[in-house]
């Protein structure tokens, strides 16, 4: 049994997401090549090609640097299936607005703990605007996108 | 035949996971086992290449001052990196600090950040408002109902067998890469929802399956900004305007274009006769 794993689904392809950086050292990052999911989200062939050279970029990018503590998986099968198997304590999954890989989250979520990790910000606005118009989330915005990581500093 | 299993790994993994296969001789090799493990996917491979490598590259040649100037037009310095963004391999936060180490003065980035703006506003509305995923956020501004668009795309609009010989060149861009300049997107929605009268679902859907930068929010509430359902108005375009962005990389002459050649007056008057006025 594992304590943690990190799912990278197909929108969230980097071991530095904050997912995997807030994981544990050691934390399994699990990609899984979902047939089901990417039918779900009618892939293309250009779109899967794209897919898996991207994972095959972890992959071969790992091989070749012995300094990244956290292995990385990519496996074959339905996501929920995977992910079960491997008996987590909790799942980190990077947040996505992605409808079919929320319902694969919601899923999980009815048997494991399951925690949604946000990338890092664009920029410092509020979440809970209901925007409408950009240049209204525009105006708020660019008070901080223009920083460094989206943080002013008095610092130069 | 090829054994998926890892041996190194094989006391670690539970007896049902298969590891996906790694060793390919070259990119044919990798693209015929998609295609093997994967015989329902539609269309042909991108020569796109996914990937980190290929997305720092793009990465290292940004060039904000010049994205400012020159990003309406077919060959102006647009980077390429949403297809890497939609996947997450490079973060709007990284590319924005890479954008702002390439500038003398933050506000020189100010097109090239607003327009990583947009990514994260749609991100964040569809997150507010899932439900506008597929349905329409407001009523169209059209003079038309839902009901007077067509719920499918007609095959000669998805072959880029139109007639018009600029929306075929960009369809075929599409169908090839999975790749469009964001300008020619909006010029084929444009032409799907107003020229065509079909709904802007339908060509979101389409949009989805083979753009290598497929994200829903983007693409989705874009297709409603240029329907007019998320907007105050529809978008439209004419040979003109295709001819000032995009002249010398697509056939724009009168005689290949003649839906499009007209002003926009009378675009207005022939597209959307039956206006209604907005509250």
């Amino acid at each position: 049994m594992s304590d943690t794993l990190v799912w990278l689904h197909p929108e969230a392809l980097r071991c530095h997401h904050p997912a995997a950086l807030e994981a544990p050292p050691q934390t399994t990052l699990v990609f899984v090549w979902d047939e089901e999911l990417f039918r779900e989200m009618d892939m293309s062939l250009k779109r899967l090609v794209f897919l898996y050279e991207s994972v095959l970029s972890i992959v071969t990018s790992l091989s070749q640097d012995s300094t990244e503590a956290r292995p990385f998986l990519a496996l074959q099968g339905r996501t929920v299936d995977v992910l079960a198997e491997r008996q987590p304590r909790e799942i980190l999954i990077p947040d996505t607005i992605n409808p079919v890989i929320l319902a694969r989250a919601k899923a999980l979520s009815t048997r494991f703990s399951v925690k949604m990790v946000a990338d890092h910000p664009f920029a410092d606005v509020p979440a809970d605007r209901d925007w409408r118009k950009f240049f209204d989330y525009w105006k708020h915005a660019e008070k901080s996108c223009f920083f460094e990581n989206g943080t002013p500093s008095l610092v130069k | 035949m090829h054994d998926p299993r890892d041996p190194a790994r094989d006391s670690e993994l539970p007896p049902a996971s298969l590891v996906i296969r790694t060793d390919f001789k070259d990119r044919a090799d990798l693209i015929a086992h998609v295609m093997a493990i994967c015989p329902w996917a539609e269309g042909e491979a991108s020569p796109i290449p996914g990937g980190a490598t290929r997305a720092r590259e793009l990465l290292a040649e940004i060039d904000p001052v010049a994205y400012g100037h020159t990003r309406n037009f077919a060959e102006g310095k647009v980077t390429r990196l949403s297809p890497y963004v939609s996947h997450g391999i490079l973060s709007l936060d990284e590319i924005r600090n890479t954008a702002l180490k390439g500038c003398t003065t933050p506000q020189h980035a100010t097109k090239f950040l607003q327009e990583l703006g947009w990514r994260d506003f749609w991100q964040r509305v569809l997150k507010n408002h899932p439900e506008w995923a597929w349905h329409d956020a407001d009523a169209y501004k059209t003079g038309f109902g839902p009901e007077d668009y067509a719920d499918a795309l007609p095959t000669d609009i998805v072959h880029g067998e139109t007639g018009v010989a600029s929306i075929d060149a960009f369809v075929r861009e599409l169908n090839e890469t999975g790749y469009l300049h964001n300008h020619a997107r909006m010029y084929v929605a444009s032409y799907v929802v107003h020229f065509r009268r079909i709904k802007w679902q339908a060509g979101a859907r389409w949009f989805l399956k083979h753009l290598l930068d497929a994200n829903i929010a983007s693409n989705n509430l874009s297709w409603q900004w240029v329907a007019s359902t998320f907007s105050s108005k529809p978008y439209i375009f004419n040979l003109e305007n295709v001819r000032k962005y995009f002249g010398g990389v697509v056939d724009v002459s009168s005689e290949n274009n003649r839906p499009l050649d007209a002003s926009y007056e009378a675009l207005e008057e022939r597209l959307f006769q039956k206006r209604r006025v907005a509250p």
